[in-house]
């Protein structure tokens, strides 16, 4: 496989442990960390995982950087070899005296040293508790002091585990919550590999559960994924990320459910009169929240000001980007063929999710924020018999009333609640020991299996 | 043959789950015949809590049918990697969904990977490698005891994932892996007494560019170690956690409802409505709540997980 970084790819940018997702747009694009600026111009071409090192080249309310390639990132920690350490904390006082550079001297020095090893050798000798210090606390404080001056950073490729750690890390409700540990059961059990047909409902977990399936499915068998979503658009940051060929993408139909099952059930050509025309009060509603929360998520962005966009079923260039990511024109040329020819792919999506209700699915998973139970009582017709259904829901109530109403009626069989427990350890010789904290939300997780009540045997 | 991917009708030859209640699941194969404890050829049957079930009566039936049982009836479900792991023959200590799931996550398993695991156990876990891989990539499973091996290839076979998966009888610690996979592995997954010995066949076996690496250990002191030796190769990105998955039982509870105002007045006709010695309390109403109740018996601990990445500059 090719591994270089190429323009027109999301990239992850890492510094330590601060990871950004971000897509390298154009070569003279820079990204944002914090209070620096990065040119990216340099990363075009090289391989995934280089380390690059930061080198200021212009000061102001933002730090303006270009990248270096960089082989031996400086392990602070050789620092520590040459500093004598005290054995305990009896003789630390805090008192805010310890350092002896002030706030102006330490700013200055950053701006003339370009290196971080320099900067904090500097704060180290100009503080006389350091040597106070014991060793632990020692190598604490310079992990402290190198967060803030590291001056290297890591392009990564986007992968499922990376994508579904920066998303809950940096909100969990923009993906309903969806812990790691939850979806990665939630992929299990819904049995998605590279044969088979797969039917999602998803909404509001920014593309990652379609992500998961794709990236599951693979590119060479004959899976085939549905995806279905509420609002004009499908959510597809997350796919979008994985940088997948146009080929593997095409296993995903991403269909609204309202009018996918609408042309199922009432055929093709009124179908298309609604659509434009007349909404049910549902899609209204929905279309209403989903520009509504678009407009949300773009208040920080240069082109917040655009009007929330009411043609029905274009691909949404806006809902994959980033807040960072600068914003492309598309858009706004939206000419009359352009539209014809997003409708003519919206069409085709929809036959083909068609197709497959007809064949009937192998498995159904919904991640949604709405009640699971309408649902799923609607699509377990498209399911095959003996087939795992896999509901993930933020709020136990929920998934509990779905229980009682799934078991009254007999649809599955196997019917079970999960939640999950996960901590990290620091693992250290003597000084081993749980994360002090942890991610306290797992959501939750109702399995089950289709079942015939229908036909006997004998 | 039934596990690779999505079938409609039980076939013969078919590993099947017979479903009675959520307690009582069989692994049953579909044929026709069985050996008796003389040796001889006899009509398979076999017995549940509800009466016995003639095996052959299967074929050619829908997966997820009712079918009926003497005593009450039974639903056929086709075999995969989750119901596997709850009801294959331990013939070791296995791992289960919850940690075999976060295993794939982190490996960043995709149906191309080329995977190494060692041991090879009771064949759980391999059971989800080889689903996640299937059509394009290998497993390459390795166990230092020979007869679980041959058993473990036997059921590979069985299941459809034979031209997948390489079973060798080999003790990795002390001769590595074999040299056909140096720099071919995607991802590595140790579960062995002594995983901190290995990392150097690791290193090896991982490709040019590098790999994922975990390893699963039920004791701190082995992870610690571990993790020292990773640090010592030069691996990223070490991180070691843990994860319990809870059951919760949905039950619909009547909770009585005690009023206890009516004691603040005195009561008007005293001496009719003291009840006898002898006479039932009249019943409290209820309160009809749902709620979830926790298993009694829950996991406390399983293994924890090391994962790792290496990378070659």
């Amino acid at each position: 496989m090719d591994d270089t970084i190429k323009v027109g790819q999301y990239i992850i940018v890492q510094r330590q442990n601060f990871t950004k997702l971000h897509k390298f747009s154009a070569l003279d694009s820079t990204v944002t960390l914090g209070k620096e600026m990065v040119e990216l111009k340099n990363i075009a071409g090289q391989n995934f995982f280089q380390t690059f090192k930061m080198k200021l080249i212009a000061s102001g309310k933002k730090r303006l950087h270009e990248l270096e390639i960089c082989d031996n990132a400086t392990n602070l920690k050789d620092i520590l070899t040459s500093i004598e350490s005290g054995s305990d904390n009896r003789n630390i006082l805090d008192d805010g005296k310890s350092q002896s550079l002030s706030y102006e001297e330490i700013i200055n020095m950053r701006q003339t040293l370009s290196d971080s090893k320099e900067i904090i050798g500097t704060i180290i000798a100009n503080s006389n508790s350091f040597n106070q210090k014991t060793e632990f606390s020692q190598e604490k404080y310079i992990k402290k002091k190198e967060k803030k001056y590291f001056e290297f950073i890591q392009v990564r490729k986007p992968t499922l585990r990376l994508l579904t750690e920066i998303f809950y890390r940096q909100d969990p409700e923009k993906a309903l919550g969806l812990r790691m540990d939850s979806l990665s059961q939630l992929i299990s059990y819904s049995g998605v590999n590279s044969m088979g047909n797969y039917l999602i409902y998803e909404s509001g977990s920014s593309g990652l559960v379609p992500a998961a399936f794709l990236n599951s499915m693979g590119d060479h068998g004959d899976a085939r994924l549905v995806h279905l979503h509420p609002g004009n658009f499908p959510q597809m940051q997350a796919v979008y990320a994985l940088n997948l060929t146009d080929h593997h993408l095409k296993r995903c139909s991403s269909v609204n459910i309202y009018s996918v099952l609408r042309q199922y059930y009432q055929g093709i050509e009124e179908n298309v009169e609604t659509l434009s025309q007349t909404e049910s009060e549902n899609e209204k509603m929905d279309i209403d929240e989903s520009s509504r929360k678009r407009k949300l998520e773009n208040d920080d962005t240069e082109d917040d000001n655009k009007p929330p966009k009411r043609q029905n079923f274009e691909e949404d260039e806006n809902n994959e980007q980033q807040n960072e990511v600068p914003i492309s024109d598309e858009n706004s040329s939206n000419t009359l063929t352009d539209r014809e020819e997003k409708k003519r792919k919206w069409q085709l999506d929809n036959d083909e999710a068609i197709r497959l209700f007809k064949e009937k699915f192998d498995s159904l998973t919904i991640v949604a924020k709405e009640d699971p139970f309408p649902i799923v009582k609607e699509l377990l017709p498209f399911i095959h018999n003996g087939r795992p259904v896999v509901i993930f829901h933020a709020c136990k109530e929920v998934l509990m009333e779905c229980y009682t109403s799934l078991k009254n009626h007999n649809l599955l069989i196997n019917v079970r609640l999960f939640s999950n427990f996960m901590r990290d350890y620091q693992v250290l010789p003597m000084r081993t020991h749980p994360a002090i904290q942890l991610q306290g939300n797992s959501g939750w997780l109702l399995v089950g299996y289709t079942v015939n009540h229908g036909i006997t045997l004998n | 043959m039934s596990f690779t991917k999505p079938e409609r009708v039980i076939n013969e030859g078919d590993t099947v789950i017979l479903y009675i209640t959520i307690n009582n699941m069989h692994a049953i194969e579909v044929k026709s015949h069985t050996t008796n404890k003389h040796g001889q050829k006899v009509e398979y049957v076999h017995q549940t809590a509800y009466g016995a079930l003639k095996v052959q009566s299967l074929i050619g039936k829908e997966y997820g049918t009712k079918i009926h049982l003497p005593k009450g009836y039974a639903f056929i479900l086709q075999m995969n990697p989750e119901l596997w792991t709850m009801s294959l023959p331990h013939r070791t200590q296995i791992l289960y969904t919850p940690d075999i799931s976060m295993i794939l996550m982190q490996l960043e398993i995709q149906p191309s990977s080329v995977i190494i695991e060692a041991g090879t156990g009771s064949g759980s876990l391999s059971h989800y490698f080889l689903r996640a891989i299937y059509g394009k990539g290998h497993l390459y499973t390795f166990d230092f005891h020979e007869s679980r091996v041959d058993q473990a290839r036997e059921e590979f076979q069985k299941h459809g994932f034979g031209n997948f998966v390489t079973a060798q009888h080999r003790d990795v610690v002390s001769d590595g892996f074999t040299d056909d996979l140096n720099g071919k592995a995607d991802a590595i997954f140790l579960d062995l007494p002594a995983p901190y010995k290995a990392i150097d066949h690791v290193v090896k076996a991982l490709k040019p560019s590098g790999g994922r690496f975990c390893a699963f250990s039920p004791c701190i002191e082995q992870t610690q170690e571990t993790c020292l030796q990773l640090e010592k190769y030069g691996f990223l990105e070490i991180h070691t956690i843990e994860i319990l998955q809870s059951e919760h039982i949905v039950r619909e509870k009547n909770i009585p409802v005690m009023d206890l105002s009516f004691v603040k007045q005195k009561r008007e006709d005293t001496e009719s409505k003291l009840p006898k010695r002898d006479e039932k309390r009249p019943q409290l109403p209820t309160r009809k709540i749902l709620t979830t109740l926790n298993t009694p018996i829950q996991q406390g601990h399983t293994g924890y997980l090391t994962f790792a990445t290496f990378l070659r500059i």
